[in-house]
């Protein structure tokens, strides 16, 4: 909101006469209000102390009165009289007389007094003996005949037992007759004095005279006539004798409840019994009413001094402060002018003061385009107050600004000019780079730290079917599909909290999806640059869709290659085998070395389908390498063992010359050993006869652990060291039909070390020799997998052990051990425990472990009541027991068929073996179920096999499913290739069945580590030979 | 023949039946009475007044039977009464749940020379007590009442305090009930200064000083109203005296000739000289005691939510959230100008 100063000072001035009328006012008003108060109050207290009085005199005066009129000498000649039989001998006149001249004095009391209402001489007995009384205007004396007696009346009463002089004063109420309240209402008080006969001092009657109270409160009230005052006086009960409004008076007579208690309560003290108040005071602010209250108690009865009434007086406040109100509104008038001449007045002075002000606005407005002569023309500089004080200072100021102005003009002129011949530059520059960007085949994205995309090149537009205007501002989340999709943003975030880059400074291959949801694959690079402070990340981008595809061809070509030549080379090898091991008969010499060499070619052409396909696999990471730590002395020994055979062949001799104790690797042994049997068998190969290879391992940088072959031969030729490790290479060609070999051995190592995070090395000399090494990072500490607990088989797949031994620990141990040896075992730590596992398991445990001490039986006793049972006395019992041998002389060996019996502690090879003996069970052939679609190999598996077990064979997964839920198979060996589907679908069939078959995997394709945890042998054909086979084979229905 | 027997037989039984159930069923009619001040006391009062009913009516009985307080809705919800004689909020409390209908209401004898058809209660302090001038200064201070559940003896005066903005069991210090129901009791406690104040029906205070008991010049009577024909101290607005009530049980025939048996007795017949009564008049209008109890939130009404109050609460609470908007749409309009201007 926009004031100006003359707004300002006219509103505040206006504020300040008001705010200060305002004060004095109230001020005023408030102490006004205050005396005026005061002045109430003692107006009223004054009053009321007056009008208290004057019904005081008034009743004072009523029992006077009645004093007088008990004393004339009537009553004790009406006395005399009565005594004499009528006659008074004093004064000689008759009761009669008398009788008559007390009525004229009461007549002529009545009549002098018009507040008495009845005036009476009422005899000793009760009797009223005259009465005299106003009606209207008229004073009447009650005929004789209509006289009453009084003798029950309370005032009677009460009065018969005063003393002479004494007055009775009855409560003030409603005048009764007959005991009923006479109307019109009229408040009465009733004086009564007792007579007594001068002679004989006896009780001779009473004087009773009314008084018309309400005379008397009316003319009370008459006198109280200020304007907004009020009387009220009460009995001392509370209950209104007066009050303004009249049916209110002699409620209490009348059955109303109305009380002064009730209407003012702070009253209701003033009327306790016994307070000794007289008067209450309230102010306005104390009552209800706003009233100004006074309440005086007034006593009235000399002879009961507790009797009174109050007379209280109200004034209102209204009309207490009416007077200050009009004051006041007379002030509030004034107030209205002050403020009025105010504004005015404050007016006047601001404009005089804004004026040069506005003279100097009107000067300066627009001063750039003005000539400095214009300004200072309209500057009141020659005023002599602070305003031209303001304007000379202002010409100073003004004078300098023109000054330096001319100055930034030059300077801005200067630099416009270089301004623009940057620009220039810049954008050649830009547009050089835009061009290179835009042309390249590579998409490029820049990116923020939040993801948000900064530019998008024409590649990028293409690949992704984006327009670049399209996706600038967006998050880059939007050309990624599920998972990265969400987990984009996370990945910076990382990035920027921890440094761990996903992506960034490390390029792969990622996912994208293009703009109509296509997903493709492509290679991303990014790099991280600081483009004006802010950090950018740089993604090169490459679609690789065609590479993808073509890769895929060639996997899959690979995969049919392998299936297709090894299933036939199977059947070829193994007719071989069988022929040139004499299963058809002795053959002729000639037939015989005609075998041998294809025998041998066989081989050469399996060993180089399998080469070939390994290092597919190892490069694709099709391979799943089995990793755990191990110790790497033993690894090596055995390879130097296996390759001695084949040294010996060579006439060489391989020596270890330097060992390292406790060195452990994190490898898979059996791929560790394929390149050990690799470099020893090349060093073999290309030693001179009878030379030694030495072999070495040595530590290094502390953790590394270096494994070397040196031979002597002729080393490798300078020119061939590039082309070492590449696939199908020999130093000397002709060398591949002399040594033997693939050329891709080496080829193989080298991926299968890299694959172990080691690399691979030679060193040579042409004429010396040549050391091949690989590195491995040596494992400190224990790693997980070697606290691992003993997996748990599922149950159903192996014989199941019963261990019944009551130390846990011992049990523990036995259980791992079993587990190792491939027995799933129950634990019982006691007997009566172990027989109801017995009994509720029948026919599952294939063997029990009996420990002879048992907490709540011997051990012994147990055995014979197993024994004795039907159920369990064919199952084979292990005694495992610190007292073994006390108890085989006890019971003097077979009587309850104990296959072995083992001391404590625990032999652990003893053990497993005992107890794969005893698990082994019936004595019956083992069945075993071969599918295989290739007769031929189904052919050389059963001559394999003859003799050893019952073959039944199928060759489609439907008619194997047959056979599986019919027949009782121990052990399948199983092809994965079938017409009708993958053998890996029987394995669920097998897994439901009652007592699951074990099953050795036998097929030309690798099998994943989900399966082959679930069988008991893999068997790739072509790298298996016959011995192999039916070594695997007799070790698995061994163990079935 | 037999079949003849048989059926003739059937048929005596039948009517049998019939003329029993007249006998046992229609003949015989309970009355509830709420027994405040004990069974025999209310027995010997209202006894003559069911005697008179049975006489006039003829070929009904009308059984007295006691009830307490609290009993009466049960034996009504299980249809044990046909007609009951209680205090208004009993009364509303089954005319809300059981559908009973009021009858007559008590033309009650109050002194010797009126007789009431409306009462109250009266709230009252000790005369010298200075703070406690008008209900509202009850704020902080000890209150006693008949009982929790008597009507004149406390409910009419807690819907007072209400009205006048006071929660008794929120805003006083606390609120006590006589032990055993007595009225004289509470009337007692505030005068020998155990509590502050106290409740009582309208004209126990009177009626306890006219015996002698009291002297009313220690009282004070908080907040009296003046009520036209109503002679006594009363600090709360009236409410209609106890009625006698029909169950729905009851036919309209029947009802009505008790509601004109009633209507007929004479202050001086037998029966309401022992009922301290002058007569019965036509019903009269019992929702203000309804509204009464539906403010306290007792009876029939114990769980009721004050609905209204909340609805006001919310829509005050939206009203206050539009005008804080408006303001902030305003503070910002004019920053915004303020802004574009300089």
């Amino acid at each position: 909101m926009k004031v100006s100063i003359v707004q300002k000072i006219s509103l505040l001035s206006a504020l300040l006469v008001a705010l200060t009328a305002g004060v004095v006012a109230s001020v005023f008003y408030n102490n006004t209000t205050e005396v005026l108060t005061q002045q109430v109050l003692f107006d009223l207290s004054r009053e009321v102390l007056e009008q208290g009085s004057r019904m005081k005199s008034r009743i004072e005066s009523h029992r006077k009165d009645v004093l007088i009129l008990a004393s004339t000498p009537h009553v004790q000649g009406i006395l005399r009289a009565q005594r004499g039989d009528g006659i008074d001998a004093l004064e000689k006149s008759s009761y009669k007389q008398w009788i008559d001249g007390f009525n004229n004095i009461f007549h002529a009391f009545m009549k002098v007094n018009p507040d008495y209402q009845q005036v009476r001489f009422i005899n000793e007995l009760g009797q009223e003996l005259i009465r005299m009384e106003r009606r209207g205007n008229k004073i009447v004396s009650i005929e004789e005949n209509q006289l009453q007696n009084k003798n029950s009346r309370r005032y009677f009463k009460e009065t018969i037992k005063l003393s002479s002089g004494a007055v009775y004063l009855s409560e003030i109420n409603l005048n009764r007759e007959h005991g009923k309240i006479v109307k019109p209402y009229q408040g009465s008080l009733r004086a009564a004095t007792p007579v007594f006969d001068n002679d004989t001092n006896e009780l001779g009657g009473m004087v009773v005279l009314n008084l018309d109270i309400d005379v008397s409160l009316k003319r009370i009230q008459q006198n109280v006539k200020s304007p907004g005052r009020k009387i009220y006086i009460t009995n001392d009960h509370g209950g209104y004798l007066l009050h303004p409004d009249p049916d209110r008076a002699y409620s209490f007579d009348l059955g109303q409840r109305h009380r002064a208690q009730e209407d003012i309560p702070q009253l209701s003290k003033l009327y306790l019994p016994g307070n000794t108040d007289t008067q209450l005071i309230l102010l306005p602010e104390q009552t209800k009413s706003r009233d100004t209250v006074v309440y005086t108690k007034t006593k009235f009865d000399p002879a009961s001094p507790e009797r009174f009434i109050t007379v209280g007086l109200t004034q209102s406040y209204a009309v207490i402060v009416a007077e200050a109100n009009a004051a006041l509104g007379a002030t509030l008038v004034w107030v209205f002018v002050l403020i009025g001449i105010g504004v005015l007045m404050s007016i006047v002075f601001s404009i005089r003061m804004t004026q040069p002000l506005k003279k100097m606005i009107a000067a300066i407005d627009d001063i750039a385009d003005k000539p400095y002569s214009d300004v200072q023309a309209g500057l009141p500089m020659d005023q002599q107050d602070e305003i031209g004080l303001l304007a000379r200072t202002f010409d100073t100021m003004f004078f300098k600004v023109k000054q330096s102005q001319d100055e930034l003009k030059n300077i801005n002129e200067y630099l416009e000019s270089k301004i623009e011949e940057r620009t220039r530059d810049l954008k050649i520059s830009e547009s050089r780079q835009r061009a290179v960007l835009e042309t390249m085949v590579d998409g490029v994205l820049v990116i923020n730290t939040y993801g948000i995309i900064r530019s998008f090149n024409k590649a990028a537009e293409k690949m992704f079917g984006f327009a670049a205007e399209e996706v600038i501002d967006k998050n880059i989340k939007m050309l990624m599909p599920e998972p990265d999709h969400s987990g984009h943003d996370q990945y910076l975030e990382n990035y920027k909290q921890t440094g761990h880059a996903q992506i960034i400074g490390i390029g792969r291959e990622v996912v994208a999806r293009r703009k109509d949801g296509a997903e493709f694959p492509m290679d991303l690079a990014v790099t991280e640059t600081m483009i004006d402070n802010e950090v950018m990340y740089t993604g090169l981008v490459r679609d690789i869709t065609e590479r993808k595809e073509m890769e895929n061809i060639k996997n899959e070509f690979i995969s049919t290659v392998s299936h297709e030549l090894r299933t036939p080379l199977t059947s070829i090898r193994g007719s071989l085998g069988l022929l040139t091991g004499g299963a058809v008969g002795e053959l002729p010499e000639q037939a015989k070395n005609m075998l041998n060499i294809a025998s041998n070619n066989t081989e050469r052409l399996l060993l180089l389908i399998n080469d070939i396909l390994d290092i597919e696999k190892i490069e694709s990471g099709q391979i799943a390498f089995k990793f755990k730590p191990v110790d790497i002395m033993p690894l090596i020994k055995t390879a130097l063992l296996e390759n001695e055979a084949y040294g010996r062949q060579h006439e060489i001799e391989f020596k270890l010359v330097n060992v390292l104790d406790e060195a452990r690797v994190y490898v898979d042994p059996d791929r560790l050993m394929q390149v050990m049997n690799n470099l020893l068998s090349n060093a073999a190969k290309f030693s001179p006869q009878g030379d030694v290879v030495e072999i070495s391992i040595s530590r290094h940088h502390d953790d590394i652990l270096r494994v070397s072959v040196s031979d002597h031969g002729d080393g490798i030729p300078e020119s061939f060291h590039a082309k070492l490790f590449e696939k199908f290479t020999q130093s000397d060609s002709s060398d591949t039909r002399q040594k033997g070999g693939t050329g891709l051995g080496l080829s193989i190592s080298k991926a299968i070390i890299e694959k172990h995070g080691g690399q691979i090395g030679f060193l040579s000399r042409e004429g010396i020799g040549t050391t091949m090494y690989f590195e491995l990072p040596e494992v400190v500490g224990k790693l997980v997998d070697d606290i691992a607990q003993p997996r748990r088989v599922s149950g159903g797949h192996r014989a199941c052990i019963l261990i019944l031994e009551d130390d846990p620990d011992v049990a523990a141990l036995m259980q791992r051990m079993l587990a190792e040896a491939g027995f799933n075992s129950d634990i019982a730590y006691n007997a009566a425990q172990a027989r109801l596992m017995l009994r509720n398991e029948t026919h599952r445990y294939k063997a029990i472990t009996l420990d002879i001490m048992l907490p709540d039986e011997d051990g012994i006793s147990f055995l014979k009541a197993i024994r004795s049972d039907a159920a369990t006395y064919d199952i084979p019992v292990v005694v495992v027991s610190v007292k073994a041998d006390e108890a085989k002389r006890e019971l003097n060996g077979g009587a309850v068929n104990v296959v072995d019996w083992l001391q404590k502690p625990i032999d652990q090879a003893r053990l497993k073996r005992v107890v794969k003996q005893a698990a082994k069970g019936s004595d019956r052939l083992p069945r075993v179920l071969h599918v295989e679609d290739e007769e031929d190999v189904h052919k050389v598996v059963s001559v394999l096999l003859q003799g050893q077990c019952e073959l039944l064979w199928t060759s489609s997964l439907s008619a194997s499913r047959e056979v599986l839920e019919q027949e009782e198979i121990d052990l399948v060996l199983l092809d994965i290739a079938l017409p009708d589907g993958s053998g890996l679908d029987l394995l669920e069939v097998i897994e439901q069945r009652v007592k699951p078959p074990r099953v050795v995997i036998f097929s030309a394709y690798d099998v994943t580590e989900k399966y082959a945890n679930k069988v008991a042998a893999v068997l790739i054909k072509s790298q298996t030979n016959n011995q192999k086979l039916t070594e695997v084979i007799g070790n698995v229905i061994a163990q079935a | 023949m037999l079949l003849f027997k048989m059926s003739v037989f059937i048929v005596l039984l039948f009517f049998l039946n019939l003329f029993s159930y007249n006998i046992l069923y229609a003949a015989d009619y309970l009355v509830g009475v709420r027994a405040n001040q004990g069974v025999e006391q209310a027995k010997a009062k209202w006894q003559p007044t069911l005697d008179y009913l049975t006489k006039s009516i003829p070929g009904h009985s009308f059984k007295f039977m006691a009830v307490a307080l609290d009993e009466i809705t049960a034996k009504v919800s299980r249809g044990e009464l046909d007609f009951m004689l209680a205090s208004p909020s009993s009364y509303v409390e089954i005319q809300e749940l059981h559908d009973a209908r009021a009858l007559v209401t008590l033309n009650n004898k109050r002194g010797s020379k009126t007789a009431q058809t409306r009462f109250g209660s009266i709230i009252f302090t000790r005369a010298d007590n200075d703070t406690i001038l008008r209900i509202k200064d009850l704020k902080g201070r000890s209150l006693m009442a008949v009982a929790k559940n008597g009507f004149g003896g406390w409910r009419v005066a807690w819907f007072e305090m209400l009205k006048q903005g006071i929660d008794p069991f929120k805003d006083l210090k606390s609120v006590s009930f006589s032990k055993n129901k007595i009225q004289k009791d509470v009337v007692f406690s505030v005068r020998d200064g155990k509590v502050d104040a106290g409740v009582v029906r309208t004209d126990r205070l009177e009626r306890m000083a006219k015996k002698g008991q009291i002297d009313l010049r220690y009282f004070r009577v908080l907040g009296v109203k003046d009520t036209k024909g109503f002679p006594f101290f009363h600090s709360t607005d009236l409410y209609p005296e106890w009625p006698f009530a029909a169950t729905k049980a009851v036919s309209d025939d029947l009802a009505n000739q008790v509601k004109m048996a009633l209507m007929a007795i004479p202050a001086d017949s037998p029966a309401a000289i022992k009922g301290k009564y002058v007569g019965w008049v036509s019903a009269l209008d019992y929702s203000s005691v309804n509204e009464l109890l539906k403010r306290i939130q007792v009876g029939p009404y114990i769980n009721l939510k004050p609905q209204k109050n909340s609805f006001n609460s919310s829509i005050a609470v939206l009203f206050g959230a539009i005008v804080v908007v408006l303001l902030m749409l305003f503070l910002w309009n004019t920053i915004n100008n303020n802004n574009k201007t300089s």
